[in-house]
């Protein structure tokens, strides 16, 4: 087989994009060689921010085939026939009759002789270019074609050969050389072979292998103990083509900056890693460049550290203005944040929330609170929102609740309280106390309900206020900490007392999260016929959730208690009286349902495995006896008051269940 | 070099690569895109090659003259080329050379940064350009005004001077940069001609601009560019969409403004410029 190389030059790919950009272009090359019977090998293709580069091994020849082409009926008009014999240069003898569904057709055979690959490599490159698919691209230019970025340069190689194609819509020819990095190498060179451009290309300060730099980054990164985040390190790389990493230091004047105040604006703005000494934030930071300076980084180091300096002398001005007041009193500038039109200020729902919090406590049947954390709660939702209008969050709008957290900690608030503050931009799965639990989902439920109550519920695809977000949240919280309660109940307490709102409100909302929990029970492979049962008789999602991955696991016998069900049902009809008179009971199988009946009460009923498990196993045994019932006892005696008893002892069962 | 000096140089270079070196745009713009010079000259086919220095106000981020690093009218360097030329990032890479910055000794980096303003109902695709982690400029390829596909496409490339020369100079206090390049008695410092600016016009912004005023020019500038686009006069009526907008940002800085009340007023300039650019298309 043949070396293959290519190269596309294309000003600075953003580097969100690489990744995908590589695999897809990798991907349409293949099928481009598949589709013009290339045989190939060994495809690899790397990607840089300025270049895509693919490499490979192929036959110097295409592989002959012969296309078998559908024409029409022999039936057909001998005008159609001829049209269709012209239309592919071929004679009434290189066809051959086929049936097809009882109707006869004629194939044409068409010959594909073999080609050189070199002949067809033109055609499949520029179709690979053209149908990479972008997130988004551009146009510049007089030209219309699209590109993530204008694409300036192509360079190719078979066999020894430099490849000659172009790009015609944008008037771009391939050439016979390409260029290194853009300062530390930007003459051309000439390689003649992938290996012969591999080491050239290197040669020229350019890293065309994308593991091989952010291996080399991260090798470089831990000798200087820098904390290494994928997403950083990911993008860093995608904004280098010769890594050479560099240590500035900071001022030990901003080192009594809580820790986020330092690190967000280094990696968030700046792409800047920390280094951790110690276990301790070190006074020191590791910059990514993309230059060996002739003056050793000296220069580059001044300039990210002014940069670096200036925001974190910003930041201390704002840190020491926000602490002159306590962070309780920022809560009345919240008044003047308008929330949404009809929703009221932030003000307004902190007020809101903290009201959901009260409700909250009292709804709950998780016995994990203490006795003040009502309050705390309350407290919580007091101060919640305050650092909105702090100096420093108006800069850094990312630190919000975590300079909250900071500022409460500071004035001297309970730890759970600060760390609700902290945990309420969280994610559910983030949020590891039951306080901060509790906190996060009266804040998102309050969310939810406020929208639906003034009729901006989600429609499709547009959910401008991320509510299906908000659900999703409150339903993993609540699987997470198994909090028991009645949502609906909840959801109904919020929509009439804090919105006034229209009475179809709750049932909404409550369908809204449900059809979350919905999906995400699907997600876990739990038949839907289970689904609906549970979401039929229940609106505690700890329980349903819980019952849901137990019950799971028994669908049969779920399936069985299901028709028993609705055999009670069918009976019973609209009877809702369950008075019972015990010497009416006379046959076993009755005695023994009611026995059966007792003792299920008496099942433990909090949410936990176990309990759940036992009920199952109760409901299992129960199912049984209810239809030994069936089977031996006759419900519609001809005795009016057995007849009656019978009917409120099913009725009995079926509300127990 | 002083901050003139700056200018100078960017301004010869540019020049010798053929842009008409043109005057600041005589009204209170939020940005050199808002300039007719390359707000309007974005569209149409007609090749466009300019230069101009634009103060550019942002009542929002006045400090009373007490911050180092921001003002609420700060100076761009705006270069508008059209079509985009296929070398544009090395032409821009030797402007940078002729005010003195060298690539052998500084980390220049094209970060990825999409451009928008929905005010303009214009969107771009581009980088901001990084100096040693500091964004010294804007580099924009326009892929759309005022609602309207940009064929051919034009390169806008804008330099924060303010920020550019405090990079150059090594200075830390905006108000420090030396604006004329001589020392001792004879230098003036940004300070000198601006901080007097920076002080009042912070206090005009967040403490007297008269809201209901405001509202008021507001609306008979919106007024008045529907009269002028009713009457064929693109240009006119473009300034007073730009009126609006400054108006527009004015309210914003004293806080009059709910979240509503904002997304409603930036659509009602998003339509006039959308209104302008239909017209301007239609006129060309």
């Amino acid at each position: 087989m043949d070396n293959f190389l290519l190269e596309i030059l294309v000003e600075e790919i953003p580097a969100r994009f690489q990744g995908k950009v590589r695999q897809d272009f990798e991907q349409l090359l293949i099928a481009g060689l598949e589709a013009a019977c290339v045989k190939y090998d060994n495809v690899r293709t790397f990607i840089t921010p300025r270049r895509i580069v693919a490499v490979a091994k192929l036959e110097s020849e295409t592989v002959a085939f012969v296309e078998e082409k559908k024409g029409p009926q022999i039936s057909a008009s001998s005008e159609v026939i001829n049209k269709f014999l012209v239309a592919n240069n071929i004679s009434r003898e290189n066809c051959v009759e086929k049936e097809v569904n009882g109707k006869t057709f004629l194939y044409a055979q068409l010959d594909h002789a073999s080609r050189r690959t070199a002949d067809v490599l033109p055609d499949i490159i520029c179709n690979a270019i053209r149908q990479i698919p972008w997130a988004r691209a551009m146009h510049w230019g007089e030209h219309t074609f699209h590109f993530v970025r204008p694409l300036r340069q192509l360079f190719g190689l078979f066999n020894g050969d430099v490849l000659s194609f172009s790009l015609q819509e944008i008037g771009v020819s391939s050439c016979d050389h390409t260029v290194g990095h853009r300062f530390l190498a930007p003459q051309a060179i000439y390689p003649r072979t992938p290996d012969d451009y591999f080491t050239q290309i290197g040669s020229a300060f350019v890293i065309v292998d994308q593991n091989e730099r952010k291996n080399k980054i991260a090798d470089q990164l831990k000798k200087i103990s820098a904390q290494i985040t994928d997403d950083l390190l990911d993008e860093v790389t995608g904004l280098v083509e010769y890594p050479v990493v560099l240590v500035g230091h900071i001022p030990e004047q901003y080192m009594s900056l809580p820790r986020e105040v330092i690190v967000t604006p280094m990696k968030v703005h700046q792409k800047y890693f920390p280094i951790v000494e110690n276990g301790e934030l070190a006074p020191k930071f590791a910059i990514v460049a993309n230059n060996i300076a002739a003056d050793g980084g000296a220069t580059i180091i001044n300039g990210n550290e002014r940069v670096l300096n200036a925001r974190l002398s910003d930041a201390l001005f704002f840190f020491d203005v926000d602490r002159k007041k306590h962070l309780v009193s920022y809560r009345e500038n919240l008044r003047k944040i308008v929330f949404q039109e009809q929703l009221g200020t932030v003000l307004d729902r902190t007020d809101r929330i903290a009201s959901v919090c009260g409700y909250l406590c009292d709804l709950i049947r998780t016995p994990l609170l203490s006795s003040n954390t009502r309050d705390l709660l309350v407290r919580t939702a007091e101060l919640a929102k305050c650092d909105l209008s702090t100096n420093m969050v108006g800069e850094f709008p990312e630190l919000q609740g975590i300079m909250g957290s900071y500022y409460a900690k500071l004035d001297g608030e309970d730890q759970c309280v600060c760390d609700a503050i902290r945990d309420q931009y969280s994610t559910a799965d983030d949020i590891e106390t039951i306080f901060s639990a509790l906190y996060f989902m009266a804040d998102q439920l309050e969310l939810i309900v406020a929208f639906f109550s003034i009729g901006k519920e989600p429609t499709g695809s547009k959910d401008p206020f991320a509510l299906r977000r908000a659900a999703i949240g409150v339903l993993k919280i609540i699987r997470k900490f198994d909090l028991s309660l009645d949502l609906l109940q909840l959801v109904r307490w919020i929509a009439e007392n804090l919105f006034s709102a229209d009475v179809s409100v709750p049932v909404r909302v409550i369908n809204f999260i449900f059809d979350r929990l919905r999906v995400m029970l699907k997600n876990e492979n739990i038949p839907h016929d289970i689904i609906d049962l549970m979401l039929k008789r229940n609106d505690d999602v700890a329980l349903v959730c819980k019952r849901a991955s137990v019950w799971c696991r028994h669908v049969d016998e779920i399936n069985r208690w299901s028709d028993c069900i609705k055999r009670i049902q069918n009976i019973v009809a609209d009877n809702v009286d369950t008075t019972l008179d015990t010497a009416l009971l006379r046959e076993p199988a009755e005695i023994d349902l009611f026995n059966s009946l007792n003792s299920y009460r008496k099942l433990d009923s909090t949410v936990s495995d176990d309990s759940v498990t036992q009920q199952l196993k109760a409901m299992i045994e129960l199912e049984k006896v209810v239809t030994v019932f069936f089977d031996e006892i006759l419900v519609n005696s001809p005795d009016k008051d057995l007849r009656k008893n019978r009917i409120n002892l099913l009725t009995s069962v079926l509300q127990a269940l | 070099m002083g901050l003139q000096g700056i200018i100078f140089e960017l301004q010869r270079y540019w020049s010798d690569c053929g842009c008409a070196v043109l005057q600041p745009y005589d009204m209170e713009v939020g940005a050199g895109t808002f300039s007719p010079n390359t707000f309007l000259r974005a569209l149409g086919k007609k090749p466009w090659r300019a230069l101009y220095v634009q103060p550019s106000r942002r009542p929002a981020d006045g400090r009373y003259g007490e911050n180092p690093n921001r003002v609420q009218k700060h100076h761009q360097f705006q270069v508008v080329l059209k079509p985009s030329p296929d070398n544009i990032q090395e032409l821009y890479l030797k402007s940078l050379a002729a005010i003195g910055i060298d690539s052998r000794l500084h980390d220049i980096r094209f970060v990825e940064d999409d451009w928008e303003s929905p005010t303009l109902g214009a969107a771009g695709l581009g980088w901001e350009v990084w100096c040693d982690g500091m964004e010294i400029t804007q580099f924009t390829y326009f892929q759309q005004v005022g609602g309207i596909t940009c064929s051919p496409v034009t390169v806008e490339l804008t330099y924060g001077l303010e920020r550019l020369a405090m990079f150059l100079q090594s200075v830390d206090n905006v108000y420090d940069l030396n604006w004329n390049g001589r020392e001792g008695s004879e230098k003036i410092t940004y300070g000198d001609i601006f901080l007097q600016q920076e002080v009042e016009f912070s206090r005009y912004s967040f403490e007297y601009a008269d809201v209901e005023k405001l509202q008021q020019h507001f609306s008979d500038a919106e007024n008045e560019c529907r009269n002028l686009l009713n009457a064929g006069l693109v240009l006119p009526a473009y300034d007073q969409c730009i009126k609006a907008s400054h108006l527009f940002n004015l309210m914003d800085a004293r806080g009059a403004l709910s979240v509503a009340e904002r997304a409603e007023r930036i659509a009602r300039i998003r339509a006039l410029a959308k209104a302008c650019c239909e017209a301007q298309v239609n006129h060309g």
